[in-house]
């Protein structure tokens, strides 16, 4: 079980922001650092804290924050 | 009869791309952010008339320099290329006659990305071990730079050009220097890491040389070289600790056992969250790419050669080698340096 209060914090650090700016309805492509590269730190992120395993391929699938926390919640662990 | 490497030289050009003349081109990453990911402050990029064949020459001749071998002790070259000099004849052939190679020789192409290089240790080994041949000049080495659009900030701040010229030698011995092997290939990867356009499946035209914008601006055609860096790190980190628990299983060794992790030099931050996830720690986990990039198959030579040069690689010492990506292809073994 991952804590969304607990994502959010993490997502918060990933986009150099501070800790409970994010909510979860936040659509990804409002923000301006969601890019390549904090795709990768997010996969990393994921790999690292909730050892699960998450496809890239669906990431960009995802419009929101909170996509993003269905997606990693729902993934297989590693 | 068993192979080891005797010796290894590379070779840079001398063009260089830096990364804060990267973040003038492209302002809104800074060079912080990109050193941050890539873990690179310069690249070497091959002049227009240079082609990967003379960085070859210039790696081969340094090792002849040194005194590793003389040209005419050479009875095999394999050539490890993405970028040859031509469709055919084989770029081998071509080099054979420059670097003074005897026509007793046997020379090939092989055609392999960040794998390369161990691939080519098993090669090496093969003719070797088998009698076939005694001396064998592996020579790695790419100018993925004539792929790259300018425009195109992603692959860009990753790769470099470059070459690499490992002597792998006969030697007496009852005792092995190289091996086991693992190796991996996943096809379905393909378009992860591609230049689409140029081969026979889909021939350079006018409409191949359109040049489309994605997300971030970046700049590309068919005729240039894509990554999707996502899909990338994910197949990353789904089959290198794989390999690397398969390569100690087969060797029957522990992670302990193992001097010197030296993996393919694809960007800092992926080395470092493999090291991290492996755990392995900094002082057996060696990074050597912030003065050239990732240059594709030549990323471990050099990386063995500037840790022979200062001192964290050994006499005795048992190393452990992976290779990954383009393909996607994957591959590891074991290397006790001479």
């Amino acid at each position: 079980m991952i804590e969304h209060a607990d994502f959010l914090l993490q997502m918060d650090e990933l986009l150099d922001q501070q800790a409970r700016t994010l909510t979860g309805s936040e659509p990804l492509n409002a923000i301006e650092r969601w890019d390549s590269v904090a795709l990768v730190t997010f996969l990393a992120m994921v790999d690292e804290r909730y050892e699960r395993n998450v496809q890239a391929a669906a990431v960009s699938k995802c419009k929101t924050i909170d996509d993003l926390y269905r997606l990693v919640s729902q993934s297989p662990s590693n | 009869m068993k192979a080891a490497i005797q010796a290894i030289e590379y070779y840079l050009p001398e063009k260089t791309l830096t990364t804060e003349k990267l973040a003038t081109e492209f302002p809104d990453w800074s060079a912080e952010k990109i050193d941050r990911m890539t873990g690179i402050s310069e690249r070497h990029i091959a002049a227009v008339e240079e082609c990967a064949s003379d960085l070859g020459v210039e790696a081969a001749r340094k090792l002849f320099a040194a005194g590793a071998i003389a040209p005419a002790q050479v009875d095999y070259l394999l050539f490890c290329t993405q970028s040859p000099d031509h469709f055919l004849p084989t770029t081998a052939c071509l080099m054979q006659t420059r670097l003074n190679l005897p026509v007793t020789v046997g020379a090939l192409d092989f055609n392999l990305g960040h794998s390369g290089f161990v691939y080519g240790l098993g090669l090496a080994q093969g003719l070797i071990e088998t009698g076939q041949v005694s001396n064998v000049l592996l020579i790695t080495a790419e100018t993925y730079s004539k792929f790259i659009h300018p425009r195109d900030r992603s692959v860009r701040m990753i790769f470099g050009d470059a070459a690499a010229a490992t002597l792998v030698r006969a030697v007496e011995s009852t005792d092995s220097f190289l091996g086991p092997y693992v190796y991996g290939t996943d096809g379905s990867g393909a378009a992860s890491l591609i230049v689409p356009a140029g081969g026979m499946r889909e021939p350079r035209t006018v409409e191949t040389s359109v040049v489309a914008v994605d997300e971030e601006g970046n700049e590309r055609s068919r005729n240039s070289l894509f990554m999707n860096g996502g899909e990338v790190f994910t197949f990353t980190l789904s089959v290198v600790p794989n390999a690397m628990r398969a390569l100690l299983a087969r060797a029957d060794k522990t992670m302990e056992e193992i001097d010197l992790f030296v993996f393919h030099q694809a960007n800092a931050y992926i080395l470092e969250h493999l090291r991290k996830r492996m755990h392995i720690s900094s002082e057996k986990f060696y990074v050597a790419l912030s003065h050239c990039g990732n240059t594709v198959s030549s990323t471990i030579p050099i990386a063995l050669k500037h840790a022979q040069l200062d001192g964290r690689l050994r006499s005795g010492q048992l190393v452990m080698l992976i290779g990954f990506g383009v393909g996607y292809s994957w591959s590891g073994t074991l290397l006790r340096w001479i």
